[in-house]
């Protein structure tokens, strides 16, 4: 399969005659860590002015692929050419001075300065006179290039969709040829994203290159024009994409047929118990921020035993609110929060664990783990003073061992052993073990906040099984995601939250991507 | 799912052995820029540091000197050790080192030091304890209650500690024995409350092996006891504590009323084992170097006494500098200055990381747990 795509490059890119000129090339790049070979002979071809996707799961090698091409990492072998010339890179600095830039995930800037002291911070010039051959330049290149960007303006008050810009435009201020994108919609709400998309595309037309490295596929079918795909260190594929569907983009990164849409896993008859009473019932909740500003507005509903219940919408419209009120991280102004037909409204975050409430929080670092301690230790948050792992208040080192490779084993968890720290795992593995101690608390509801975010494909695809598993034995489930696919696959029901109160509910054949979307965006159906 | 290898370390969290490696390499450096800041000042390097290890080491009474000024100081290091790795920043170990110092003596000096056999120690100490953990209180609870940072109420707990201390001992508490003029102290512990020393004619006390017994406790309990692991929780995770439903509040509050304690020891130590009274003004800079000592080998509970041994050699070797180089001791002190400015950037980045993350906690829903 992969051979056979690699052989159709010669007539894939269509539209230029002979081969294109390639704006990146790398010739047998390999970068080891110990054991571990990140990168292994990778030979990556990106036409000039393009928009090329490198896609793969987390720990596939395109971090540190793109670490070599900007100068972080220096290649153990292997060369790295620009433009056809061969270049050796020893910092990003040497990077950028080739016209290589890198936009970050994470924003890299300083919050209280401009943007253009920030720009600024990367030269060797001071000065006013100089500031202002910097802010003018700036905002011709802002203007030049649709960026929309102030550059006077203080870059905390910027969204972090706008942040991705600034580094966009101090990219191109160092007359960056190639652009370097880790993961960028993965912080951006869907608009957002469209909007990014369309700049990228501008800047391609000029002539820049860009490199987008993501796992969203539909983001790689929709803008890029080539992608590669990366697995386990090494180069499997790469082809134009619209050679490619969605199905063989997975099959080429998870290496194996996998079935795409888990409602094909659905069994036929679970019905939700809807003669049962719900397991959670929410009336009316009012959630009012420091300044009494209603973030969620008088929220209803309730989820039955055996059913998935998404909460999606776009981001900001109180889902992280209604989370917080449910599992009593902040307290509800008023309304009822019932779980069992118990009022918990004023229950302690341990006295609605203790009764039954799971919790997949939404920030793993900080929220669902600890990230420098243990799997072991992680996994028995919340359990750790029960018999089974302590007595007499010294902990039970064997079978909180045993329990942790139990766990390990049962959710497929990629780690070398119970005690290796869970910083150190990838994304999707990280994300298993909050599931697991979730789980493994056999909680009546759960409540899973955009457990599939930041995930790659094959994890995200095992935690939604384990979500669907969990309905079919008969728990509650509210899944709060702002993945509309997501919304549409899973669940049984989906209630859309809009400026934090319900606009609307969608089941059976309603629930569609579309007639959630437009809920999402306050359209009245 | 495919089996993959382990994705590659993200972020390699330093060993502890390569910690302690970077600390031994700035101890180096501190060495060669206080030579040239001898040579400087035209004194001999090499017979400089020679003066200042004989000082620390050079006769079987230095060394015991070195060590008894080693014992309060890897108290006062692992009281800090224990808050730090909760999640608090204890820069007050200082004022609890002081009225642990004053408890001690008090109890000493009083009815309780009578007691037979080992009890007056036992209560010399445990009153040590409790001074030293009734004033750690105040800042945790402001940080509980209001989310107060506890880094700046506890270290203004200190300057009220000294002040309290000086109007106590030169007031109500001082003993009317003492000449006029001489500096003021409480009443002599009875001798029955004295520590009691491990070495012959020495002031080295029973708490020297007993603190780095301490040492290998605390770092056994936070890895084994419930109690400890809910400690490192809060310390590395106070959100994943929080949402796992852990009784945050209480947790952090027993953390900073621990290190209190141990604090308070360290001021026993000192009154039980060195002036056998409370004295004003207390040495000012046990609980401050006990956080230098602390900081210098990354919070590791197993190397403080290490670290600490530093620390008292330094500051005993000075003395010796003094006398045999006619060198300033306060060369010594330009020495563990250039010790820390070696370790900070290079021994614990992530502790450092930790002391940046507290120093900009906002009280919030979300920044600090209430």
């Amino acid at each position: 399969m992969s051979q056979q795509l690699r052989a159709d490059r010669g007539v894939a890119l269509g539209g230029h005659p002979g081969p294109a000129p390639l704006a990146l090339e790398t010739v047998g790049l390999t970068k080891t860590f110990g054991p571990l070979v990140a990168n292994g002979d990778v030979s990556l071809r990106v036409p000039a002015g393009t928009v090329h996707a490198v896609v793969g799961e987390n720990g596939a090698g395109k971090t540190t692929l793109m670490r070599m091409v900007y100068g972080l990492y220096v290649p153990d072998s292997g060369e790295i050419r620009l433009g056809g010339e061969s270049v050796t890179f020893n910092s990003p600095r040497d990077a950028l001075a080739r016209g290589v830039a890198m936009v970050h995930q994470t924003s890299l800037l300083v919050g209280s300065l401009s943007v253009a002291d920030n720009v600024m911070l990367s030269l060797k010039v001071r000065g006013r006179g100089a500031r202002r051959a910097v802010v003018d330049r700036l905002a011709e290149l802002s203007r030049d290039n649709g960026l929309g960007i102030d550059p006077k303006a203080e870059v905390g008050s910027l969204s972090v969709g706008m942040r991705q810009r600034v580094e966009i435009l101090a990219g191109l201020y160092h007359d960056a040829r190639l652009l370097i994108l880790d993961e960028p919609t993965t912080v951006l709400t869907p608009t957002e994203a469209t909007q990014l998309f369309a700049v990228l595309g501008d800047l391609t037309e000029r002539g820049t290159t860009v490199v987008l490295v993501t796992h969203k596929l539909r983001e790689v079918l929709a803008v890029t024009s080539n992608v590669s795909v990366l697995r386990g260190g090494r180069l499997v594929a790469e082809a134009p994409t619209a050679e490619l569907d969605e199905r063989q983009l997975v099959q080429l990164m998870v290496g194996r047929e996998v079935s795409m849409s888990v409602r094909d896993s659905r069994p036929a008859a679970t019905p939700a118990r809807s003669d049962e009473p719900p397991l959670l019932a929410v009336d009316d909740l009012v959630v009012a921020d420091a300044l009494g500003v209603r973030r969620v507005n008088g929220v209803s509903f309730a989820v039955q035993p055996g059913e998935i219940v998404a909460v999606t919408g776009v981001e900001g419209n109180g889902q992280r609110e209604l989370v917080d009120a449910l599992v009593g991280m902040t307290a509800a102004s008023s309304g009822r929060i019932r779980l069992a037909g118990e009022d918990l409204t004023r229950a302690s975050i341990a006295g609605r664990r203790r009764r039954g409430l799971g919790y997949i929080p939404e920030a793993r670092p900080t929220e669902g783990l600890a990230t420098e301690l243990p799997i072991q230790d992680n996994l028995v948050i919340g359990q750790h003073r029960t018999r089974r792992f302590a007595r007499r208040g010294i902990r039970r080192m064997k079978a909180t061992r045993d329990f942790a490779r139990e766990q390990i084993q049962l959710f497929a968890v990629v780690a070398a052993g119970p005690g290796v720290a869970v910083g150190t795992l990838s994304g999707g593995n990280a994300q298993k073990v909050v599931v697991a101690r979730e789980v493994s608390k056999q909680p009546r509801v759960l409540l899973a906040v955009q457990p599939t975010q930041g995930v790659d494909v094959a994890a995200a695809f095992a935690i939604r099984r384990t979500l669907q598993d969990l309905r079919n034995d008969g728990m509650s489930i509210v899944l709060v995601t702002s993945d509309l696919r997501e919304a549409c696959d899973l669940s049984d029901r989906a209630i859309v939250l809009y400026n934090g109160a319900v606009a609307g509910e969608r089941t059976g054949d309603q629930l569609t991507e579309e007639s959630l979307g437009t809920l999402a965006m306050g359209i009245s159906a | 799912m495919t089996v993959r290898q382990p994705t590659g370390v993200r972020r390699p969290v330093p060993s502890a052995v390569l910690r302690s490696l970077w600390a031994l390499i700035a101890v180096v450096l501190a060495a060669v820029v206080g030579g040239l800041v001898l040579a400087a000042v035209g004194k001999d390097p090499v017979g400089a540091y020679q003066g200042l290890f004989d000082g620390a080491f050079g006769t079987s009474g230095e060394t015991e000197a070195t060590l008894a000024q080693t014992t309060p100081l890897i108290l006062a290091a692992l009281s800090f050790v224990v808050a730090f790795r909760s999640g608090i920043f204890n820069a007050g170990g200082q004022g609890q080192v002081v009225m642990g110092a004053f408890a001690a003596a008090a109890a000493g000096s009083s009815a309780l030091g009578d007691l037979p056999g080992p009890l007056a120690v036992v209560a010399v100490v445990a009153a040590g304890a409790l001074g030293g953990a009734l004033w750690s209180l105040p800042p945790v609870l402001f940080r509980v209650w209001w989310g107060t940072n506890e880094i700046l109420t506890s270290l203004m707990a200190t300057y009220v500690a000294s002040l309290l201390n000086d109007y106590l001992v030169q007031g109500p508490f001082r003993a009317t024995s003492v000449q006029p003029g001489a500096n003021a102290q409480t009443e002599s512990l009875r001798d029955n409350a004295f520590l009691p020393v491990v070495v012959p004619d020495s002031q080295i006390t029973i708490l020297l092996p007993l603190a780095v017994a301490l040492a290998v406790l605390v770092w056994w309990a936070f890895r084994r006891t419930t109690l400890g692991y809910e400690l490192r929780l809060q310390g590395e995770s106070p959100l994943a504590a929080r949402s796992g439903g852990l009784a945050t509040n209480r947790i952090m509050i027993t953390g900073m009323l621990a290190s209190g304690a141990v604090a308070g020891v360290a001021g026993a130590a000192v009154v039980g084992g060195v002036f056998h009274t409370q004295i004003s003004p207390f040495p000012p800079d046990i609980g401050f170097n006990g956080i230098l000592a602390a900081l210098l080998v990354g919070a590791s509970p197993l190397l403080t006494p290490l670290a600490a041994l530093l620390f008292g050699a330094l500051s005993q070797g000075g003395l010796g500098l003094q006398i045999f180089q006619g060198v300033s001791q306060y060369i010594a002190l330009v020495l563990t200055a250039t010790v820390i400015l070696f370790i900070a950037p290079r021994s614990a980045p992530e502790s450092w990381d930790k002391v940046r993350r507290r120093l900009r906690a906002r009280p919030g829903p979300r920044g600090t747990d209430g």
